[in-house]
């Protein structure tokens, strides 16, 4: 499944007539019948598909500009494109892929006239925004060490770990971890950890390679996990 | 340290010979390099095995896997689902002038 997002990844040219990818799944009878009701001008099928995703709309629009007033700006304009585009739907993807891909164009576009955001399409598979080791490479052994690349620093068991770590104290240590992280590895962890996108989800919205979404994936998950470490270790 | 392969295909972590406690093909340090893999099942059946069997040796490791995966599920409890009744408002009326224009 992985190789095959890694070459459907497409370029994003216009949200409403984005390219997707020919492996994209065809949506279901219900998603066409949701199109179609809104196509008649249907107020409670609008209504339920802006309950259910109006709020990931605003955090993924968040992630390209400044604050959530222009965020809440970006969705409405979203919203209009995607009504103005709902005739040219083909439902050669999923209904909410096309609509977070109009999202994320429209998001970026006011974000880099902000000069909030670098361009995505300059994002080549080195460039993973920083150079450092995705691990706490002190924590291993080295090559002259008693047992090379082996943990010299184990991790701590979290005491009550589910217990604590669910607590909503610590949702303000992980809120501000991923806030520090450099951006795309912060697009990526939102994406798939807080809003449950999956892989090939955030590789089309994004327009990057399956290898590098795990990569920054990765980086942000291990960025998280010490700040966790460091908040539990310390109280 | 141990450089993340950057392919296009599904890779194992550098499945080296260093041998120490735990497993004779995998480190800890390789296997904190590969974790994400691990979890997005983007490892080949060989590595998979290979981890596998250096977690079921290594409880520092087996800590630190279940520190990941209790991060994600953490993280997912950041996600919220409120919406202004003002900003609904706002949309339906859109929709009502889209539905009639159009």
């Amino acid at each position: 499944m992985e190789g095959r997002a890694t070459v459907s990844t497409c370029p994003v040219t216009d949200g409403t007539t984005a390219v997707l990818p020919l492996d994209a799944e065809p949506i279901g009878g219900d998603e066409l019948a949701l199109v179609a009701a809104l196509r008649r001008g249907d107020e409670d099928s609008f209504s339920q598909l802006v309950t259910q995703l109006h709020p990931s709309m605003v955090r993924l629009a968040q992630l390209f500009v400044r604050d959530r007033a222009t965020a809440e700006e970006v969705v409405q304009e979203a919203w209009v494109g995607v009504l103005q585009g709902l005739d040219r739907f083909e439902g050669r993807s999923a209904l909410r892929t096309w609509i977070f891909r109009i999202v994320a164009n429209k998001a970026r576009t006011r974000g880099r006239r902000e000069a909030r955001t670098v361009p995505f399409s300059a994002f080549t598979p080195e460039d993973t925004d920083d150079d450092t080791a995705a691990v706490d490479a002190d924590r291993f052994w080295g090559t002259g060490g008693a047992s090379p690349g082996h943990w010299q620093a184990p991790p701590e068991p979290w005491v009550d770990a589910e217990g604590r770590v669910l607590a909503s104290e610590t949702g303000d240590v992980i809120a501000a971890a991923i806030a520090d992280l450099p951006e795309r590895q912060r697009l990526v962890i939102t994406m798939r950890d807080v809003e449950g996108w999956d892989a090939e989800e955030v590789c089309n919205t994004l327009d990057i390679t399956a290898t590098n979404q795990r990569v920054l994936l990765h980086r942000a998950r291990t960025a998280v996990r010490h700040a966790l470490e460091a908040y539990l270790s310390a109280a | 340290m141990i450089e993340m392969q950057q392919s296009s295909e599904p890779h194992d972590p550098s499945l080296g010979s260093r041998a120490g406690h735990g497993s004779p093909d995998l480190n800890c340090e390789q296997l904190v390099t590969a974790i994400t893999d691990y979890l997005e099942g983007a490892m080949s059946d060989e590595g998979r095995s290979r981890l596998e069997y250096h977690l079921s040796l290594c409880p520092p490791c087996q800590i630190y896997l279940d520190q990941i995966k209790a991060t994600i599920a953490a993280t997912g409890q950041l996600r919220t689902s409120d919406m202004s009744p003002d900003a609904k408002s706002v949309l339906i009326a859109l929709f009502r002038t889209w539905a009639h224009d159009s």
